[in-house]
């Protein structure tokens, strides 16, 4: 974000528009808009947990009512200040959010939904039969907020307050999914794999979201408090969890907006059931009529329109963008698709390496090595005590045919799945059984078979997330960025534009990643990889949906890198590209290493030749009964 | 003596509800990976099926319609709200199933109102006296039918082709497509008998006590327990875990903490999730894979 | 002589990447035909589509006489067309014998125990292990299984995916050896896609060369282990040299 005088317009539009209305609406109208703020306050919550982070979390009774009933404890028991009860009611919220989140999000999304839905029915139930909260009768008597020797007492006072802080929230959240934090939490909710390859760590990026919830549903519930001045525990139950899911549902989960749209939205959905309902069912219906309508339209939201009013609104302006653009000139398609070089793969080579200044093959220093690796699957063997040395400076191409235990050795040594037996060191330390982010945290960079990138995402964002270790802006820099923060993105973005310009990607920067052609993604997934300046790289099967054109620039990119000293793992299946990129091949067969060589060696290997093409018949045995004696296989 | 042989006759009837609830989130969940919020009320629903059928029926009769209509709507919940949204992730299907459960409550209070209904028991006559405890009688039939239905579904996952289609769709959805198994009747099965077991044991349990609208929220949470103590995929086990919980639950109702009963009960749920989300099984179905 | 099995001009894309460009074979009853070629040629894919895993958008695929348009999954299974998927795909959590009861789902008045007996006769091994785990049984028992589980569906033409995966040389033999057997045995056709190039062509009559999502050769097995661009396709031993497309 450049820091410009149009970064001023937005919040003072707001705070403009917040004071205009604080003046001009009536007490009745003020009131209400007071508790619709308080309400998309809660909303915002949900939006970070559930919109954000992808987690479906019910806990917002719980922490609306822990502030609530906070503020009143501290102020009428201890006499505390209303300044301090929020905040020390919000650490409390944040104290529960931090012991909870940890385990919870250990398990999969909905029994989180299932925890948090009782988290906030133990904690009605709690205030409900306590007496230090007086039971169902509640406590009364809570002084209001005082701000600089002002009694916050009036409702435009309270409208003014509120709204303020649902825009401090907001911008805050609309920080957040622009910085490194927010970006972090997009990419775990389109793809936790590949998240955690880039270094991130989910639970713990997770944990803290919930707890950023935790706090802003706290403060909510301690202005509900200071304003009301009194707190009974209906209000923290279930119903009001389910009120602001309908509202983060309604208004839509992508966008903070959709917290400020959905609020409003309902409040005037339930006055108008109220004016309505009673004429046709009765007083006694408007109850249960807003319940159902309430249930109804949570379920035909979410077949209709998944992403509500604000994702409609987004896509109708989505729409005009386009239009515009079609008018704009395309900019040139890929160089490399227009002239293809005459020349074969690996005459290339030659040419590149005659000219190669760097670290010579196999002279450089030993990166990563495994030693002994096996992993198990049931009563499959699929990696049988594979070694192998990866040095500095070298091309290494694993080949072997299919099912040979290929992506699976590759999984074992970036972290995402744990061996059987052996270890892997990667720069001489120990990174055996280590989850992804912790082996990323070494200096090591993947890719996918299947190309794995976050849904929703532009390719410029995807590849920055690469650059996640290269940064340290926390979540709270992230949402109110310091000049620091502000200097990291500029200089991640420099980055991913000469990481994006280098594979010439450049054109493709805005375009929403996942729906490009499969050879322009699996070239995203190493853009994304490099950009984290990595000390290896590896790479399962990249050649997959590019042409020819593309893979001769991905052979000469791989033959640049190793000159430039990265230590490059390949699993291929192009032959013609395996044998003119790489320095060395090992070659996998039933999980074992064949042989490891030179790729003149590997080509003229007759054992190698076998297990590709198999071997005749009438060398093995000559079998034709299926008898149970002969076990082995 | 007297008094644990009363506990245990409490909480059996109550443990089987439980038990049964958490029986059939484990269905839908062993087929789809999803929770369904709308069990308890969809159990309520049987509830309120067998008190209308009770005008016009015997009990025995009315419980069964209990049991069809909540299977009914349970199907139904299926093809309007879930189906629909079979390509979105499960986190969207676990809130529509919230929704769901929602407009099933309301719809229902809008006619039944919040008051209390109950119909005649199976068999009429004083509660049982069992070695110093009683029991009511219609509370043995609540026992008896739970472990009916248990004996049902074990024969009908374990023995029949249809049952267990049923299981290699949750091994392999791909490769049971392979062999020719339609998932979507699959699912629909799995939710006609999700919703047919929580519906016939509450409705069986009626008679004892009585039932009114808002009861499928409560019973909803400790079902879901009971499934957490069978990982998730044990009904034995989750029958089981529906009995602990009932205990726990008598046990803290007769101790001091008399009001404060349903709150350790629901702490529960929070504890195990933290500390053992494996139940009482030894593998670990929740966790993400 | 009418073919049994005939795929015409088959279109297949994944997202915006058509990975199949208009592919067509044919097998006649009673013949062992095989789609060989390297990796990401598209074989799995054709096979799928074929079976109905993935959705028939462009082309054609008729068993026997029939089109097979409008088939659901279930449906081709039942007109005696199944698919022994790449990688096994046993339920793994579920027995040997309860794998080869669910085989035969398609047809319930099929007479299992029968059907099971013959698989156990083609593959003894499986009646020893009928009450363990198939997720416990070696790769090559696990292969047994997917065959023996496709033969409970009493099909008329078996697509094999790469049945040889992962397996040694002698249990790649013994299973090809079994689908000989099972052609003589039974009349069944077969459709064996395989990497393992000189395995297939020595079981096969007849056999096609998928590379880059088409087809690039066709002809008798011998005609085919004689050319010299299998040997280019797989181990791009030629730089450049793109397969020439053989006439046959």
């Amino acid at each position: 974000m450049r820091v410009t005088w149009r970064t001023a317009v937005g919040p003072s539009l707001w705070i403009a528009t917040v004071i205009a209305v604080s003046q001009t609406a009536g007490p009745y109208l003020s009131g209400l808009g007071a508790s619709v703020a308080i309400l998309a306050l809660l909303g915002l919550g949900m939006i970070l947990v559930t919109g954000y982070a992808g987690q479906f979390s019910l806990a917002v009774g719980a922490f609306y009512g822990i502030g609530a009933y906070g503020s009143a404890l501290l102020t009428i028991n201890f006499g505390w200040p209303g300044l301090l009860a929020v905040a020390a009611s919000a650490a409390i919220a944040a104290t529960v959010s931090q012991v909870l989140g940890r385990p919870l999000f250990r398990l999969r999304g909905h029994f989180l939904a299932m925890g948090t839905l009782a988290l906030t029915e133990v904690f009605y139930l709690l205030v409900t039969n306590l007496k230090i909260t007086n039971g169902a009768s509640g406590l009364g008597g809570i002084a209001p907020l005082n701000l600089f020797g002002i009694d916050l007492i009036r409702t435009d006072q309270f409208f003014l307050q509120n709204w303020l802080i649902v825009g401090v929230v907001l911008w805050g959240c609309l920080r957040l999914r622009a910085g490194r934090e927010g970006r972090a939490l997009k990419a775990i909710r389109g793809n936790e794999v590949a998240a955690a390859a880039a270094g991130i760590n989910i639970a713990s990026s997770k944990t803290r979201i919930f707890t950023a919830s935790a706090i802003i549903s706290s403060i909510g519930g301690s202005l509900y408090a200071h304003q009301v001045m009194y707190v009974n525990p209906e209000p923290f139950g279930i119903a009001t969890a389910i009120d602001v899911l309908v509202i983060a549902v309604l208004g839509g989960m992508r966008s903070p907006w959709g917290a400020i749209v959905g609020a409003i939205a309902l409040e005037a959905l339930n006055k108008g059931i109220e004016v309505l309902l009673p004429g046709v069912l009765g007083a006694g219906a408007v109850g249960a009529g807003q319940a159902l309508i309430l249930g109804i339209l949570l379920v035909v939201i979410l077949i209709v329109r998944p992403d509500g009013i604000g994702g409609a609104i987004g896509a109708v302006a989505n729409y005009f963008r386009r239009q515009q653009r079609v008018n704009e000139p395309e900019p040139a398609a890929s160089r490399t698709s227009e002239k293809e070089q005459p020349v074969g793969m690996a005459a290339l080579r030659l040419v590149h390496d005659e000219n190669r200044t760097g670290i010579a093959p196999g002279q450089g220093q030993l990166v990563l090595e495994a030693i002994g690796l096996t992993k198990r699957f049931g009563g499959v063997t699929a990696v049988d005590d594979v070694s192998l040395q990866i040095f500095s400076g070298e091309v290494l191409a694993i080949i072997g045919p299919n099912g040979a235990g290929k992506s699976t050795l590759v999984n074992l040594l970036s972290g995402n799945l744990p061996p059987t037996e052996g270890s892997v060191f990667i720069g001489g330390e120990a990174t055996t059984g280590k989850p992804a982010y912790l082996v990323a945290n070494h200096g090591l960079s993947r890719t996918f078979q299947t190309a794995a990138l976050f849904a929703e995402m532009d390719v410029a964002s995807t590849v920055k997330v690469g650059a996640h270790l290269r940064g340290s802006v926390g979540m709270l820099r992230s949402a109110l960025p310091t000049v620091g923060a502000l200097r990291e993105e500029r200089r991640l973005d420099a980055e991913v534009w000469a990481v994006l310009e280098r594979l010439d990607l450049g054109h493709l920067a805005d375009r929403e990643a996942n729906t490009l052609s499969l050879g322009q993604q699996k070239q995203i997934e190493i853009a994304r990889a490099l950009v984290g300046r990595p000390s290896i790289l590896l790479l399962d099967e990249p050649c997959a949906g590019l042409n020819k054109a593309e893979k001769k620039n991905l052979m000469l990119l791989l033959r640049q890198l190793g000159a430039e000293g990265l230590a490059v793992l390949v699993i291929e299946h192009d032959m013609e590209f395996v044998m003119s990129s790489a320095d060395r091949v090992q070659v996998l067969n039933f999980g074992a290493t064949l042989r490891v060589g030179t790729p003149a060696d590997i080509q003229s290997d007759p054992s190698v030749i076998d297990a590709y093409l198999g071997v005749a018949h009438e060398e093995c045995v000559p079998a034709v009964v299926l008898g149970p004696e002969k076990g082995s296989q | 003596m007297e008094t644990v042989m009363q506990l245990f006759l409490t909480a059996l009837p109550a443990g089987a509800i439980y038990g049964a609830l958490g029986v059939a989130y484990v269905i839908v969940h062993r087929m789809t990976g999803m929770v369904n919020f709308a069990v308890g009320d969809i159990a309520v629903v049987g509830a309120f099926g067998a008190v209308v059928a009770s005008a016009v029926l015997p009990p025995i009769g009315a419980i069964l319609v209990g049991a069809i209509s909540a299977g009914v709507v349970s199907v139904l919940m299926y093809f309007l709200a879930i189906h629909p949204l079979r390509k979105q992730g499960l986190m969207v299907q676990t809130i529509v199933t919230l929704g769901v459960g929602i407009a099933v409550r309301s719809a229902l209070q809008l006619v039944f109102g919040t008051g209390p209904y109950q119909f005649a028991p199976i068999t009429a006559g004083p509660a049982i006296e069992i070695a110093g405890g009683v029991i009511y009688r219609q509370s043995i039939w609540v026992v008896v039918i739970t472990v009916a239905a248990y004996i049902g579904l074990a024969y009908f996952f374990n023995r029949t082709l249809t049952g267990k289609a049923l299981s290699a769709c949750a091994v392999n959805r791909y490769a049971a497509g392979i062999v020719g198994i339609n998932l979507v009747v699959m699912a629909t099965i799995a939710f006609a008998l999700s919703g047919a077991v929580a519906g016939v044991v509450l409705a069986a349990q009626v008679p004892s006590s009585f039932i009114t609208i808002g009861a499928g929220f409560a019973l909803g949470l400790k079902g879901f327990i009971a499934a957490i103590l069978g990982g998730f995929h044990n009904i034995g086990l989750t029958l089981v875990g529906g009995f602990l919980i009932a205990i726990v639950e008598t046990l803290a109702a007769v101790s001091v903490f008399t009001e404060h009963a349903p709150t350790i009960v629901f702490s529960l749920l929070i504890v195990l999730l933290i500390l053992r989300p494996q139940g009482l099984t030894r593998k670990l179905v929740a966790e993400r894979v | 002589m009418s073919a049994i099995l005939r795929v015409s001009n088959l279109r297949f894309s994944y997202g915006r990447t058509e990975v199949l460009h208009g592919v067509s074979l044919y097998a006649d009853e009673g013949e062992i035909v095989t789609i060989i070629g390297p990796n990401g040629a598209g074989k799995s894919t054709l096979l799928n589509v074929v079976a109905r895993s993935h959705r028939l958008r462009s082309g054609e695929v008729s068993l026997g006489a029939t089109d097979t348009a409008a088939f659901s999954q279930a449906a081709v299974v039942k007109h005696g067309c199944v698919l022994v998927p790449e990688g096994r795909q046993v339920f793994s959590s579920l027995t040997v014998r309860d794998n080869l009861v669910l085989g035969g789902f398609t047809d319930r008045r099929a007479n299992r125990k029968r059907l099971m007996e013959d698989v156990f006769s083609v593959f003894p091994r499986l009646e020893e292990r009928s009450a363990q785990l198939a997720g416990t049984l070696s790769g090559g028992e696990q292969q047994m299984l997917a065959i023996g589980r496709a033969i409970m569906s009493q099909p008329t033409v078996m697509l094999l995916d790469e049945p040889s995966l992962g397996l040694a040389p002698q249990m790649t033999a013994r299973i090809m050896a079994v689908l000989g057997e099972l052609r003589e045995r039974n009349g069944l056709t077969i459709v064996l896609v395989e990497q393992n190039a000189h395995a297939a062509l020595e079981l096969a009559d007849r056999g096609y060369l998928l590379s880059g999502g088409a087809m690039v050769l066709e002809g008798t097995a011998e005609k085919l282990r004689a050319d010299k661009t299998i040997q280019h396709v797989y181990l791009g031993a030629s730089p450049d040299a793109d397969p020439v497309p053989a006439t046959g």
